[in-house]
């Protein structure tokens, strides 16, 4: 049976793909206060953290501590909440905040993951579903200007429903191309892309 | 913390689940499972219905996997599961790192009617998670439905030039660009 270790014994990942959220920071906060810890998080053989950094970053400032369970990844694992109920308030509110933390707390970071796919040959990102041509989460508004890092580049913004979001990147990524590339062809850019 | 296994089938999925899922989001859901093993774990409650991870477990079904193994928490402690096989710094690792953020953002799709409904039966605040709630309806019967405005942005990035080709090319479709775009891609609004 694994015991209770200090959470500062795990090593964050010093490539992590996610740089986070202030938003998603404050959910994850709050989801561990007032309903405690959910699903896991995960590591690799020498206590690196491969998902949950921020969580465990969080865990750890609220006192709390990580109990180990090894696994080879041939079975599912399940926390099983002793003390919840599914149909209650924390229950409904576990099940979205489990949702509503991932969301808001995404906002990849570039240059790790194309640090890492220049150095891994197998590491096509678009096999996973990712597309960097549209993240720049501290972009605020239609058309802002990035001058927090001082990039001429310039953001559309656009607001859908979530229907929608799914339809249209599913229409932009018909092709191979990234989403922007694949919108200005679709729109009948010529020039340099 | 006792550990026991028990079938996959035995678990209960959350009949009110408020995550539609999306095709894609099972695709990858399926390629991660196959290609790189289980990741971190599902969450039960104490009846082991399923509160978080109900695609994960139908997936998981199709794809092969019987057994689960349950470990029982008063969630006071975080849990971990240590991939005894894998290395953060192999692409085993660095893929997994990167399914589990890519898989949960491309399977989420809010269910409103759901979300709505049960925040309403358990007296959810749904501002305090975020969740921008766009107008308050009333039904056939004049009972007060709350409407979820499940908004997502969409961000693409344009050098000045393009961004000033798309900006006149969608103007032709109005001034919503928005609109104009679902226009453009045929997407009914």
């Amino acid at each position: 049976m694994s015991k209770l270790v200090s959470i500062k014994e795990l090593h964050p990942d010093n490539l992590n793909y996610n740089d986070g959220s202030f938003e998603g920071g404050v959910l994850i906060e709050q989801s561990l206060r007032n309903l405690k810890a959910g699903r896991s998080i995960l590591l690799d053989r020498n206590k690196n953290i491969i998902a949950g950094n921020k969580t465990a970053e969080k865990a750890d400032l609220l006192g709390m501590k990580v109990k180990i369970v090894e696994s080879d990844g041939t079975e599912i694992i399940a926390v099983r909440r002793t003390d919840l109920d599914l149909d209650s308030k924390e229950g409904r509110e576990m099940a979205l905040a489990d949702n509503v933390t991932a969301q808001k707390n995404l906002s990849w970071n570039r240059e790790n993951i194309e640090k890492t796919a220049q150095e891994l040959k197998d590491f096509e990102i678009k096999d996973w579903g990712v597309d960097l041509s549209f993240n720049e989460p501290e972009l605020k508004s239609f058309g802002e200007v990035d001058v927090t890092t001082f990039d001429i580049n310039q953001t559309l913004t656009l607001k859908l429903k979530t229907e929608q979001y799914k339809k249209v990147v599913e229409k932009l990524r018909e092709t191979d191309a990234e989403m922007n590339i694949a919108l200005l062809k679709i729109l009948g850019y010529y020039g340099e892309v | 913390m006792s550990q026991k296994r028990i079938k996959l089938t035995d678990l209960i999925p959350d009949d009110c689940n408020f995550n539609k899922g999306t095709d894609l989001g099972r695709e990858l859901l399926d390629k991660s499972l196959k290609e790189l093993g289980a990741g971190r774990s599902i969450l039960l409650d104490k009846n082991n219905r399923i509160v978080a991870g109900n695609k994960t477990v139908e997936q998981a079904l199709l794809s092969g996997f019987t057994k689960v193994r349950i470990i029982d928490s008063d969630g006071k402690n975080l849990i971990a599961v240590l991939r005894t096989d894998v290395d953060l710094d192999s692409p085993q690792g660095r893929k997994l790192a990167l399914a589990d953020n890519s898989v949960t953002q491309a399977d989420l799709v809010w269910d409103d009617k759901k979300l709505a409904d049960m925040a309403q039966k358990f007296g959810i605040d749904l501002s305090e998670w975020k969740m921008k709630i766009a107008k308050l309806v009333a039904d056939k019967d004049n009972k007060v439905q709350t409407i979820i405005n499940d908004e997502k942005e969409l961000k693409l990035v344009f050098t000045p030039e393009q961004y000033s080709f798309v900006l006149n090319a969608l103007r032709r479709y109005g001034d919503d660009f928005t609109q104009s775009i679902l226009k453009v891609l045929k997407i009914d609004e």
